[in-house]
């Protein structure tokens, strides 16, 4: 079992089930859950022959060093992406991601189209296909290139399991979930595994082998900090 | 064209940051080449971090 990536992927895969059920909901509160569970059933049977396409495919036909490469430099973009909103967010640029709030304008949304059952499945079925595609390309990425699949489908199954269950429960966005911060924690993971993999596939030595993935995550997260520290007292003195 | 845009949004939210990103790597495989193995690690993490404050200073 590999640790960091099921945590990465466990993390990640919460975050956009988190806003794939806040869109369900939405859906399901203005429409009824008929077009809402549709629209995610047809978009989960999408992203599984996606990923078995994509999955299977890569793996018997792309030979695995130029795999790690391709596979490094997409999660290095992909976590240097989720690492800026997230610097953003802490250091006041952009305003912090809010659950209720996106939950109330999908309903706005949704409630001026009102009767179109066709277009609220197609709401429910295009925000569970985009947040789960970013799902998957974590958990091939992550899985591939670690050569662990298994440890990044428990992490993102451990996530779905979670967010269905208190989803059900509470039949209510989750505004709870520190959804800032497990996006920081995630953008920091993925930038430092990105780093290791597409710098191992390009023949660099790290220090300490896989240890060096833990000096990565500390270094990113001290520049981090100080890119924070600094936006925010740029900030201050503007004002 | 539209599932094109969608799969380079899922990677690139500022271009000039992912410009920035592959520059380092790019940097790290000069490096290797010139068999400076352990620096290319480095270099990396410099490179980026150096583009993540380029990019979040000039937003």
């Amino acid at each position: 079992m590999n640790w960091y990536v099921l945590v990465a992927a466990f993390l990640a895969s919460s975050v956009e089930f988190v806003e794939a059920l806040t869109i369900v909901l939405a859906v399901g509160t203005v429409e009824g859950y008929r077009p809402a569970l549709r629209g995610t059933a047809i978009a989960v049977v999408a992203l599984t022959i996606l990923t078995m396409i994509l999955g299977v495919g890569v793996l018997r036909y792309v030979p695995i060093g130029v795999l790690r490469g391709v596979i490094g430099v997409l999660l290095l973009l992909f976590g240097v992406k989720w690492l800026r909103k997230a610097i953003l967010r802490f250091s006041g640029k952009k305003s912090l991601h809010d659950e209720s709030a996106i939950f109330a304008k999908e309903v706005g949304k949704l409630r001026a189209n009102q009767g179109n059952t066709f277009a609220a499945q197609a709401t429910a079925f295009n925000g569970v296909f985009l947040e789960g595609l970013e799902v998957v390309v974590i958990v091939l990425t992550m899985g591939s290139a670690a050569q662990s699949y298994s440890s990044a489908i428990i992490g993102a199954a451990i996530g779905l399991a979670l967010v269905l269950s208190l989803g059900l429960a509470l039949r209510a966005p989750l505004s709870r979930v520190p959804e800032n911060v497990m996006k920081f924690v995630v953008g920091i993971m993925l930038t430092s595994f990105g780093s290791f993999w597409a710098g191992e596939s390009f023949g660099v030595v790290w220090p300490y082998q896989d240890v060096s993935i833990l000096l990565l995550i500390a270094g990113y997260l001290a520049a981090t900090w100080l890119i924070v520290s600094n936006l925010k007292r740029r900030e201050a003195d503007a004002a | 064209m539209k599932w094109l845009k969608e799969v380079y949004s899922l990677f690139v939210d500022d271009p000039k940051l992912a410009v920035l990103a592959l520059i380092a790597l790019v940097v790290a495989l000069v490096l290797v080449k010139l068999d400076q193995r352990s620096a290319a690690g480095l270099a990396i993490f410099l490179v980026v971090s150096g583009s993540l404050w380029y990019s979040t200073r000039h937003d």
